[in-house]
């Protein structure tokens, strides 16, 4: 609610203000129209660039969802398992102690380091100055590892 | 980008409509928008400053503020509030770096010297200075934004009453100084 003359008062002040139609000069107006007009590119860049990352991360799903999955075993009705011939019986699987008699590191490292002793051409290992009874040394470990093992 | 819009349709755009539309980049909003408020704008932050220049630089910003970083939305549909919001906080910046370069340079020896520049004894702007500036901003804002009572209050964070009886002495004391021009 306007003070009493408070009308009255502000259309004086307001008659008589040298500012009345006061304006910005045209420099000014030019840079706030160009700061408008770059704002306006920046957008158009952003917009262009978000584009792009959508459009790519859609390819990248699109390549997903096209390789093929590995079929998961369906579980068989109850009827079918009944019907189905019974499974032949298959050997027995190999033990344990069987595949690791096979592929035992330790037991090819032996083998190894015994063609390497039995080599009459002197191998490496001993070219490189081990002394006699550090040869002998390694053939008793050798052997004891080899009774341990047997 | 949306379609543009007949010269015509701008003027009885609303406020939100011109801000959505400078959102955007429409060079007819933001012209819409200068002829709505910068004189307003230049007056009252001529009565702040006392600088007709400095006022059309901090006008200049305000708008820059605006196309930059736009309101989110306007509380009340118009975009006035939030302008003087804005040119107001940028005035009493400029007045805290101006008063500091003063200080170091010389202290004038009236006050409100700046104000002498205006020239014209009659100008309502010679009468403002006259004003103590808690009085002269409240009656700035209701002469140049015709904010209301609530808006200024809100604006100046001080209760409405306050606002009220501020504007009240500030007219009284323009009454007098016009009566005494006469």
């Amino acid at each position: 609610m306007p003070l009493p003359h408070e009308n009255e008062m502000l259309a004086k002040l307001r008659e008589s203000s040298g500012t009345r139609n006061a304006h910005l000069s045209i420099e000014k107006r030019t840079a706030l129209f160009n700061t408008l007009d770059e704002r306006k590119n920046r957008l158009s860049g952003w917009i262009w660039k978000l584009s792009g990352l959508v459009a790519l991360s859609a390819a990248c799903w699109i390549v997903f969802l096209s390789q093929p999955t590995p079929e998961t075993p369906q579980a068989k009705p109850a009827q079918e398992i009944a019907q189905s011939p019974p499974v032949p019986a298959t050997q027995p699987a190999p033990s344990l102690f069987s595949v690791w008699k096979e592929d035992d590191p330790v037991d090819r490292s032996i083998q190894n380091l015994q063609k390497r002793l039995d080599n009459t051409e002197r191998p490496a290992l001993f070219s490189r100055g081990i002394s006699d009874s550090r040869e002998n040394d390694l053939r008793r470990r050798l052997k004891r590892l080899k009774d341990d093992l047997s | 980008m949306a379609a543009d819009k007949p010269q015509e349709d701008w003027a009885s755009a609303a406020d939100s409509e011109l801000l959505s539309y400078v959102k955007r980049s429409h060079h007819g909003a933001l012209t819409e928008i200068l002829r709505r408020y910068e004189s307003p704008l230049i007056g009252f932050l001529t009565s702040q400053t006392g600088e007709r220049t400095t006022a059309e630089d901090i006008a200049q910003d305000t708008f820059l503020k605006l196309i930059k970083r736009p309101p989110f939305m306007l509380n009340s549909g118009s975009l006035k509030p939030w302008l003087f919001r804005v040119a107001t906080n940028l005035a009493n910046d400029y007045r805290r770096k101006h008063s500091r370069v003063q200080a170091v340079e010389t202290i004038p020896d009236e006050p409100n010297a700046d104000f002498q520049q205006l020239g014209n004894q009659q100008d309502s702007e010679y009468f403002m200075s006259q004003l103590s500036p808690e009085i002269r901003i409240v009656v700035s804002l209701r002469l140049y934004g015709d904010l209301s009572y609530k808006e200024i209050a809100q604006q100046l964070k001080i209760p409405v009453g306050t606002a009220t009886w501020r504007m009240k002495n500030g007219l009284e004391t323009l009454k007098s100084k016009f009566k005494s021009a006469e």
